[in-house]
């Protein structure tokens, strides 16, 4: 069932892409346009996501959810990345980079002093590592130097 | 004598201090990233690719290469140790290597596995050496239609050829070359599927897919399930070898590294069929093919002198034609890319210096590997102790400062995270992540050369196979894609490998 679920949203996708192809000039064999490719490749992705419906094969063997701390931590995670990457221009990295960490490391070590010491240390280190040795412009936000 | 020209040219550049350093770094992360299960070479590879963007193209190359065949040494350690692969290419490793770890021979184990690895990742480079400039010379020759044929080639070799499920495969790399469609179309320079987003009129970037599907999506799934990481016990004083365990894998490691080079020559396929292949080869010529499972030191000799020489073959294409075969070597062609070079056989006459540094680097890297891999295995055993929950939080913050740093924007981590999530899924479903990013890579090129194709012939398709090696190819990758079809309609097994093992 799971990978029908799969391949009904492959499906979507595929059905998604089509539709907007057709936006574009497909032109003629001749005189392929910036269409032609992708209205092949859509047609093809259909066609495939189709035989995937319809022969699902067997269900990997890991396929669903282990235990329910599992899903937590990996829901967690994925929540926790995407909080940062809001406020990442607006907090700035060693704010957002100690918070990721200090949450990411409380999910999932559980382990409150080893949190707390590693978040901060670690932000600075990569902090210093990447703006001063690499001048890659992390955002500086509300804490800097 | 052009080629010792060539070849001290190489030297002299891989052994400057910095390149040396960097030649030292990578080898040392590219062994941790082996060692760690839950992060691979494509992952590693992608993550430091930022940390390379200030230096010159020869150095991040060197880096980037030490990393991805150091991996090939470091995954043996935990395959032996803990009997998890810390890579796939090491999964073989774990029949043979735990056994022996069991019996208490882990020293021998290692060892072997490390002096394998640095006879056949040298030979390798030597292979490559002397393989790869007439290569290059006769790829002078090839046309779009050939270039087309060679990454459909490669692109059909990993989705379908060796996929367990060859429509997942191939959905995958089809996946992957529709997000390479997203941006300015080349040609005509209309935005394609950009939805009126500025930031996607560049393109979707490798890099951000790459290290969400294969760091995000791996640490993922990793959280799901702890394992207790718990290396034997075992005596590491003893890592020499016997006279007899010389003997009996001399043979093996020989073996293994042609096996190896000439399956990472060929597109698609890399390190983790090398060493199947090699053991299953090993297991069927041996004398006695029931000792293997049970701690035979020739199923830890040739499986790992098979991975290492894979990836001097896997170099050859990448050098030579500017094909990648491999995720990891897609992220590194794409390096190339971004640092300004153009990869394809003109790579030899242009810029000389690039390519013979980075193979010399290779030269000194295996020697670097192989005393890393004897002495300091204790050092590296130390880091596997650290637990995965700790481990996984380092990786994502390296992550994200990774893929921000390639474009300074937070767009990037966005399609960082959904792949992520998209490669969690995909690794849950069994449906293979490495097409997508080779295809990714690819994709932009095929469809010019496609295009550019039909122009010379105006517009008749059978340009594709009026040229001898085009049409060849094209035969080539008819058989890869319709006979496992075909096969698998009537519900055959079509690669015998899995059987054999």
């Amino acid at each position: 069932v799971a990978i029908r679920i799969a391949a009904l949203v492959l499906l979507a996708f595929g059905a998604g892409f089509l539709l907007e192809a057709r936006r574009y000039p497909f032109g003629s064999p001749n005189a392929p346009g910036p269409g032609f490719l992708p209205m092949i490749l859509g047609a093809a992705f259909l066609l495939l996501a189709l035989i995937l419906l319809i022969r699902p094969g067997p269900l990997p063997e890991n396929a669903l959810p282990a235990d329910r701390a599992g899903t937590v931590r990996i829901a967690a995670t994925v929540v926790f990345l995407a909080a940062a990457i809001v406020l990442f221009d607006r907090l700035g990295f060693l704010v957002v980079g100690t918070l990721l960490m200090l949450g990411l490391l409380l999910v999932l070590d559980r382990h409150l002093i080893r949190a707390v010491i590693l978040a901060p240390i670690s932000t600075v280190v990569v902090y210093v590592v990447f703006k001063t040795w690499l001048r890659v412009p992390l955002p500086a936000g509300v804490l800097s130097f | 004598v052009e080629l010792l020209q060539n070849l001290q040219l190489g030297f002299s550049i891989a052994l400057t201090p910095t390149n040396l350093l960097f030649a030292l770094l990578g080898v040392i992360v590219g062994t941790l990233i082996g060692a760690l299960p839950g992060i691979g070479p494509v992952a590693g590879v992608s993550i430091l690719l930022p940390l390379a963007f200030g230096m010159n193209p020869t150095t991040a190359m060197i880096l980037m290469a030490g990393i991805y065949y150091g991996a090939m040494y470091g995954g043996t350690i935990t395959s032996v140790l803990i009997n998890v692969p810390g890579e796939s290419s090491t999964v073989m490793t774990t029949l043979d290597g735990y056994q022996m770890a069991l019996q208490g021979r882990a020293g021998p184990a290692l060892s072997i596995a490390a002096v394998g690895s640095f006879v056949a990742g040298t030979f390798s480079v030597i292979l490559l050496t002397l393989l790869a400039p007439p290569l290059a010379d006769a790829a002078l020759s090839f046309g779009p239609p050939e270039y087309l044929m060679l990454m459909l080639l490669g692109l059909a070799t990993l989705s379908v050829l060796l996929a367990e499920n060859k429509v997942k495969g191939m959905l995958a790399a089809l996946l992957g070359v529709m997000i390479g469609l997203i941006g300015l179309d080349v040609i005509t320079a209309l935005p394609r599927f950009t939805f009126g987003e500025l930031e996607l009129l560049d393109g979707v970037g490798f890099l951000a897919v790459a290290v969400g599907l294969f760091g995000i999506g791996e640490v993922l799934v990793s959280l799901e399930q702890y394992y207790k990481v718990q290396p034997i016990k075992t005596s590491l004083r003893d890592l020499l070898l016997s006279q007899r365990d010389m003997r009996d894998s001399a043979a093996p490691i020989a073996r293994g590294t042609v096996l190896g080079f000439v399956v990472g020559v060929l597109p698609g396929a890399g390190a983790t069929i090398a060493s199947f292949l090699s053991y299953a080869l090993e297991k069927r010529i041996s004398r006695h093919p029931e000792k293997f499972g049970t701690g035979t030191i020739e199923g830890v000799a040739a499986p790992e002198a098979a991975n290492n020489a894979s990836t001097g073959g896997a170099m050859v294409p990448l050098l030579t034609l500017g094909i990648p075969g491999s995720g990891t070597t897609a992220v590194m062609l794409g390096a190339m890319t971004l640092f300004g070079l153009q990869p394809g056989p003109l790579l030899f006459e242009k810029n000389p210096d690039f390519v013979w540094g980075v193979i010399a680097s290779m030269y000194v890297g295996n020697v670097m590997l192989v005393v890393l891999n004897i002495v300091f295995v204790p050092l590296f055993v130390r880091a596997l102790m650290i637990p995965y929950s700790v481990l996984a939080a380092f990786i994502i913050l390296f992550c994200v400062v990774g893929v921000y740093s390639v474009n300074f924007s937070t767009f990037e981590l966005w399609i960082m995270l959904v792949s992520g999530v998209i490669g969690y899924f995909m690794r849950k479903l069994e449906f293979p992540a490495a097409p997508i990013v080779l295809a990714l890579v690819l994709g932009p090129m095929m469809e010019t050369n496609l295009r550019q194709a039909l122009l010379m012939s105006q517009g008749s398709f059978a340009i594709f196979f009026t040229r001898p090696i085009s049409a060849a190819l094209a035969v080539l990758i008819g058989i890869f894609v319709f006979a496992p079809v075909l096969l698998g309609m009537v519900g055959k097994k079509p690669l015998p490998v899995a059987e054999e093992i």
